[in-house]
């Protein structure tokens, strides 16, 4: 038997445990698989040393349903008793999940605060962006109304009466452009701020479901 | 001899296998074998409920690329394994005594 198959039969004994305890109870016995491999042993002898599955099982379930004050499951249950005692909800995960829940737990921290990471840096920078733009605008607004009153007062323009209508013509552009820029940015902002709101409602949706 | 007297000495003879060192499953199992063999499913629920009890703690350790549980005995423990020699002697005593009697019966 190998590993995969030795977690299946055990898991499939075990779907009256709540995952974690299962998780334990796998963890533990395939520690002792690869400690007697460490030895000498190949994986089947491994395996086969530890004993028959139903036997690893049903140590494992005792201990659970007296650590729980769970009352053992009736083995013939007559047919008038109408209360059955039975242990919490029976859960089944697929097998290519336990195994990767056991082989990948030290690296998960790893990745997830990675993940994590670069997750809030994109984050971060979107607002960054928002706002500066935003800065922008108002900025253009404001330095294109200063620089439009100015232009009048120029004295180093090139060539008078044309030099100060163009600094003019370029600080109305200005405004224009912040005005332009302005209400797109706001708009983008309040789309961005009720994307957020979407995305809450729906995990909360999720989680009622 | 009776389960649950068998169970008790289990259990304190797995405590005494950490007092050396922290110590992990099969390590455990190899340590006593001189004395008793015993199977890592028999050995599952005697560990449990040493931590249940707060005689021993665990922690994981790094080993070979794959993560060991590790036991510890605790104050409490060492305790629990006192006890037991102080139980024990007086049965020593005893038992010495029936040796006694028997063996001078027998001659």
């Amino acid at each position: 038997m190998t590993k995969l198959e030795f977690i299946d039969a055990l898991g499939n004994e075990l779907t009256s445990m709540p995952i974690e305890e299962t998780k334990k109870v796998l963890e533990y016995y395939l520690e002792s698989v690869d400690d007697r491999m460490d030895d000498g042993m190949t994986e089947e002898e491994a395996i086969e040393a530890l004993g028959p599955i139903p036997e690893l099982a049903q140590r494992a379930l005792e201990e659970y349903r007296q650590e729980n004050q769970i009352l053992p499951v009736p083995k013939a249950p007559e047919p008038d008793v109408n209360v059955v005692f039975e242990g919490p909800e029976k859960r089944r995960m697929p097998v290519w999940a336990i195994v990767l829940l056991i082989i990948g737990s030290p690296v998960w921290l790893g990745i997830g605060l990675g993940i994590g990471g670069a997750a809030l840096g994109i984050y971060i920078s979107l607002w960054a962006i928002l706002a500066s733009l935003l800065f922008c605008a108002g900025v253009f607004i404001i330095c294109g109304a200063i620089g439009a009153v100015a232009s009048w007062f120029l004295t180093v323009s090139p060539t008078g009466i044309f030099g100060r209508v163009f600094a003019f013509g370029c600080c109305l552009a200005l405004i224009g452009v912040g005005m332009l820029l302005l209400p797109a940015m706001l708009w983008l902002i309040r789309g961005f701020v009720s994307l957020h709101r979407w995305i809450f409602r729906k995990l909360r949706g999720g989680k009622k479901a | 001899m009776d389960a649950q007297l068998k169970r008790g000495i289990l259990e304190v003879s797995v405590l005494a296998a950490l007092l050396e060192s922290d110590s992990y499953g099969y390590q455990i199992i190899k340590d006593v074998s001189p004395y008793f063999s015993i199977s890592e499913s028999t050995l599952y629920p005697i560990l449990r409920r040493l931590e249940k009890a707060g005689m021993v703690t665990t922690y994981s350790e790094a080993y070979q690329s794959r993560l060991r549980k590790y036991y510890s005995i605790t104050e409490a423990g060492i305790q629990r394994i006192e006890q037991f020699l102080e139980e024990w002697e007086a049965v020593m005593k005893v038992y010495s005594y029936i040796k006694g009697e028997y063996d001078r019966d027998k001659t």
